[in-house]
């Protein structure tokens, strides 16, 4: 009986253990970055610098506002950009503001909108992940980050538990990317992407984000993203973060957009 | 190039449906290859599958292009509505896809800083479906498509095919140059050894180190490239070797007597005239430095390389191989002549008799007179023909150095009435005042678009296309007007474009405050380029000027191109001329020197003798003008390099006959007696010389080409015009320059 007690014991030790102190698999830590992302409301005011070479080709002011729907499970967004009507890449005499607004649904294309000041009207444009935003390296893909992260399959590269590095294999079509690495970085509980690696097309490029701050508690955001290029590079400086657990979705319906005067 | 702006080349795909669009399944093979080119390539790409069409229904903006995969589902399309869509699209329409539906585009856009070989290999495998072996881009003259419905056009391939043909073409000169150079010193000397040694010792290193000086050149700083007309540096180097090589074993063959040592050591006497011709044609060479274009400015200085070369080769490498590896038997040999080279010996020598009695029968006024008028009247006519008649063409036909060609071929294609031309002129527009809104400045953009409208009512213009057609199209969709009026309708039309187009596309087609207009002609002629881009600058001068208006590209080069020939041209002559007369005065005074201590009192005048020995060339070049004229061949990069090269062979005749006379004239004393004795002895050598000469020439008829085919034959009438002009005209004129001693002192 002894024995018997004794063998019950060691077979509980060899199969319990392990699970209660497992470290996070890759999807996990992904969900955790995905979760310190997901907030109801969001804006930042941030500025965009596009450089072709080592010369500057284009300079946006932007503010960009985040909208979660836990309900719907909708992320919207939306970027007015301030594009100058000087068209001296430096002057910032004149400017026209731009508004594009995305909303997005589970593993689906969006839904984008465009405002055109001069037409006071807004528009459904065609959304095509894989074209640029405004001449930049980013894609238009890569502005609903909340549901990117749920397009891909998870595998670790690195298993570090400080700065894992996470390799995505996108499972949703649109996915304008062939491979995705993402390097990641605990902070308390929440882990914050500090780099990521895309593959499409043979070509390559990285997206870098750096100087974060908890603009909340538990909420990590960039100051600075740099997303290099063959060829050229985008420089985003966000200036000023504003987290709010009270949604604004009036921001977020197009069709109440007024123009400014 | 301003700041920022990159007027860079494409590559145009060109699909050709013989019978026309007719069906869906032609849609689909441009939507198809327009993917192809995008995964093989890049996305900067513009074809009727990606270029957007502009639609505003008041709820959506659409902008899927002209050909989408929605049309391959539709069970209600209509091919006709789709091109009577198209045909309102001037975005599209003639530029992206005939006018009569007949052929489509694919535009690949070159990225930043590409490098144009490997653009034009990675195309070549493309359109060819497979990798290509590194040893058969040795012989690659042209890319052959899997696809025969494909063409492709573009200078990026043109100059490819270019650089591929220069490359077989320096490979065929150098064999088939030392193919005809072994059996011609065989028969020279008699010896199969002597001509090996002068191949080995002297061509094939002087040809090596002209190409081996263009990577040092380049590591010194100097920037020197291997391009088309550096074959005609090749063609020199084989010239002079041959010439060099065949006076020294000449020189070596007379003076042999019992050892080499010693036959060498007397063969030395030559040297001084070797080097007096190596001095004349390097000085003539490097007057071609001061050339405006730098294609005649590299090969001026890698000519005057390889006759450097060649001089060191045969006068110091060639006596010290020969010693260290030649047989003493084989020097003993005595020349051999076959029946035919005995029919050939006799034939020149009855020239030369010919040529004896010509300018010895008459009275030597007499003679002098008429070579004289017939020189001068010559170089009149030709020169009034030239400037107030305008009847020597000064143009260069670009595709004639891709003939036969794939993209020769696209080229003739896109000329064909109704399509849009190979070639544009582009036009870089800007506000004469800028106020730093330029391009958002509606007033500027509408003042460009009535310019743009204007341009296309020029003659012979088939398109003209700029980024403003896309502006025009997004107002009258969305604006409902023929072109924004506010700057905030203007900036909204500009952010859909930089919306949904690549930065090297945007990049390609405006910069702040300025506006790029590409003007499609079917000209393949400078002339006619010259012609429009002067139309367009008047058109702007007199009805815009608050345009400011800049050309570049390839259309703009050309007509710059001739003028730079045109006004170089005559003052290289000039140039180099002065020099030559200056080097044979000071050839003939040094010879006096010697001669003077022998018993003769008559002596050359230097300045005059300097004078006349310029005669051969003045009479073939005006014989080559007037030859031109007759034969509408234009005086362009090719034949304005003939003058060099001819200057050269006909100051190597003049150096050896002026040689001669001054000694028959030192010899027997006697003016008449001289120019036999200078005709006898050096007016076989010098025929045969020009035969040999011509025959170096020859192997340029292979070339892929035309200009550089025109020079193989060319040449040979230019040396046969320099000999004549020695043998008759120089010779005729040469007894006018005798004084006596004491009036040169």
């Amino acid at each position: 009986m002894k024995t018997i007690l004794l063998l019950v014991l060691f077979f509980s030790a060899m199969l319990f253990p392990k699970t209660t102190s497992a470290a996070p698999t890759a999807q996990e830590i992904i969900a955790l970055a995905q979760q310190q992302l997901t907030v109801p409301s969001e804006f930042v005011l941030g500025e965009m610098k596009v450089y072709r070479g080592e010369r500057l080709n284009r300079r946006y002011s932007f503010v960009l506002g985040k909208l979660w729907d836990a309900p719907t499970q909708t992320e919207s967004v939306r970027i007015d950009f301030q594009s100058a009507i000087n068209s001296s890449p430096d002057s910032s005499s004149l400017y026209s503001d731009h508004r594009y607004l995305l909303k997005r649904t589970a593993q689906v294309l969006p839904t984008q909108w465009l405002y055109l000041p001069a037409l006071r009207r807004v528009r459904i444009t065609p959304y095509r992940p894989d074209d640029p935003l405004l001449q930049s390296d980013y894609l238009f893909y890569d502005l609903t980050t909340i549901h990117d992260f749920s397009d891909y399959r998870y595998r670790f590269v690195e298993t570090n538990e400080q700065t894992p590095i996470i390799e995505g294999e996108p499972h949703t079509s649109f996915v304008p990317y062939q491979r995705t690495l993402f390097t990641l970085e605990r902070r308390g509980g929440a882990y914050l992407v500090t780099k990521i690696s895309y593959i499409a097309g043979g070509k390559e490029w990285q997206v870098y984000f750096s100087a974060f701050t908890e603009i909340a508690p538990g909420r990590f955001r960039p100051r600075q993203m740099l997303v290099t290029r063959e060829g050229g590079r985008t420089e985003v400086t966000f200036q000023h973060w504003t987290v709010s657990d009270i949604p604004t979705p009036r921001l977020f319906t197009p069709l109440i957009w007024k123009p400014r005067c | 190039m301003r700041e920022g702006f990159e007027g860079r080349e494409a590559i145009s795909f060109i699909i050709v449906f013989p019978d026309g669009i007719r069906t869906i399944a032609d849609l689909q093979k441009i939507w198809d290859f327009t993917g192809k080119v995008k995964t093989s390539f890049d996305n900067r790409v513009a074809s009727l599958a990606e270029i957007p069409n502009y639609r505003d229904t008041g709820e959506r903006l659409l902008d899927d292009p002209h050909i989408n995969p929605v049309l391959f589902t539709d069970g209600h399309f209509d091919l006709d509505i789709w091109k009577e869509r198209v045909r309102h699209d001037p975005t599209v329409y003639g530029l992206l896809v005939g006018r009569n539906f007949d052929w489509a585009a694919v535009m690949r856009f070159l990225p930043p800083g590409y490098d144009e070989i490997t653009e034009f290999r990675r195309t070549a495998e493309f359109l060819e479906g497979c990798k290509i072996p590194w040893w058969e881009w040795l012989w690659k003259t042209d890319v052959f498509p899997q696809d025969p419905q494909i063409m492709v056009g573009g200078w990026c391939l043109g100059r490819g095919l270019i650089d591929q043909g220069f490359i077989v073409d320096a490979i065929t000169l150098v064999v088939l140059g030392t193919l005809l150079a072994l059996p011609i010193f065989t028969v020279a000397f008699g010896s199969f050894a002597h001509a090996l040694l002068g191949i080995l010792c002297v061509i094939l290193p002087s040809l090596l180190w002209v190409r081996g000086s263009i990577g040092l050149l380049e590591v010194l700083g100097v920037d020197v490239r291997e391009r088309v007309y550096l074959v005609l540096a090749y063609t020199n180097c084989v010239v002079q070797g041959v010439s060099f090589v065949l006076h020294k074993f000449s020189a070596f063959q007379e003076g042999f007597v019992s050892s080499r040592e010693e036959a060498w050591r007397s063969a030395q006497v030559v040297d001084p005239l070797i080097g007096a011709t190596a001095v004349i044609a390097i000085l003539g060479f490097s007057s071609l430095w001061w050339f405006q274009v730098l294609t005649i400015r590299e090969l001026g200085l890698l000519s005057a390389l390889g006759v450097s070369y060649s001089y060191l080769l045969a006068v110091m490498v060639l006596p010290a191989v020969h010693l260290l590896c030649g047989r003493e038997a084989s020097s003993q040999k005595k020349k051999r002549k076959s029946m035919l080279g005995k029919l050939f010996s006799a034939l020149l020598e009855r020239l030369v008799a010919r040529c004896t009695w010509l300018v010895t029968h008459f009275s030597f006024r007499f003679t002098a007179w008429v070579a004289g008028g017939i020189t001068t009247a010559l170089l009149l006519v030709a020169t009034l023909l030239i400037y107030p008649g305008n009847l020597l063409l000064t143009s260069s036909r670009p595709l004639e150095f891709v003939e036969g060609t794939l993209v020769h071929k696209t080229g003739l294609f896109l000329n064909r009435p109704q399509n849009v031309g190979f070639d544009f002129l582009e036009l870089l527009l800007e506000p004469t005042n800028d106020t730093g809104s330029g391009l958002y400045d509606p007033d500027f953009l509408k003042r460009v678009w009535a310019y743009q409208q204007d341009l296309k009512q020029l003659p012979e213009v088939r398109e003209v296309s700029s980024v403003l057609h896309a502006i025009h199209r997004i107002a009258e969709e969305s604006y409902k007007k023929p072109f924004p009026t506010t700057a905030e309708e203007v900036s909204g039309a500009f952010f859909l474009l930089e919306s949904r187009l690549d930065t090297v596309l945007t990049s390609q087609l405006y910069f702040p405050n300025r506006l790029r207009i590409a003007v499609s002609h079917a000209s393949n002629d400078s002339d006619a380029w010259r012609i429009l881009q002067e139309q367009a600058l008047i058109l702007a001068h007199e009805r815009y000027p608050d345009l400011r208006l800049s050309t570049f590209g390839k259309g703009a080069l050309h007509p710059r191109l001739d003028t730079y020939i045109i006004y170089g041209k005559p003052f290289n002559l000039f140039s180099s001329q002065w020099v030559i007369i200056v080097s044979c005065f000071l050839l003939i005074r040094r010879r006096n020197r010697s001669c003077g201590q022998m018993c003769s009192s008559l002596l050359l005048s230097p300045w005059r003798g300097g004078l006349v020995m310029s005669v051969p060339f003045l009479f073939a070049t005006a014989a080559m003008i007037l030859l031109m004229i007759a034969l509408q061949i234009p005086l362009d990069l090719a034949t304005a390099a003939i003058t060099a090269l001819a200057i050269n062979a006909s100051i190597d005749f003049a150096i050896y006959f002026v040689d001669a006379f001054q000694e028959g004239l030192a010899k027997v004393g006697e003016t008449s007696a001289a120019l036999a004795f200078a005709l006898k002895t050096k007016g076989k050598i010098i025929l045969e010389d020009m035969l040999l000469n011509s025959l170096c020439f020859a192997p340029l008829l292979t070339s892929h080409f035309l200009p550089i085919r025109r020079i193989g034959w060319i040449m040979g009438v230019m040396l046969t015009a320099c000999a004549v002009g020695t043998l008759v005209f120089m010779a005729a004129l040469l007894p006018c320059c005798v004084v006596r001693q004491k009036e040169i002192a």
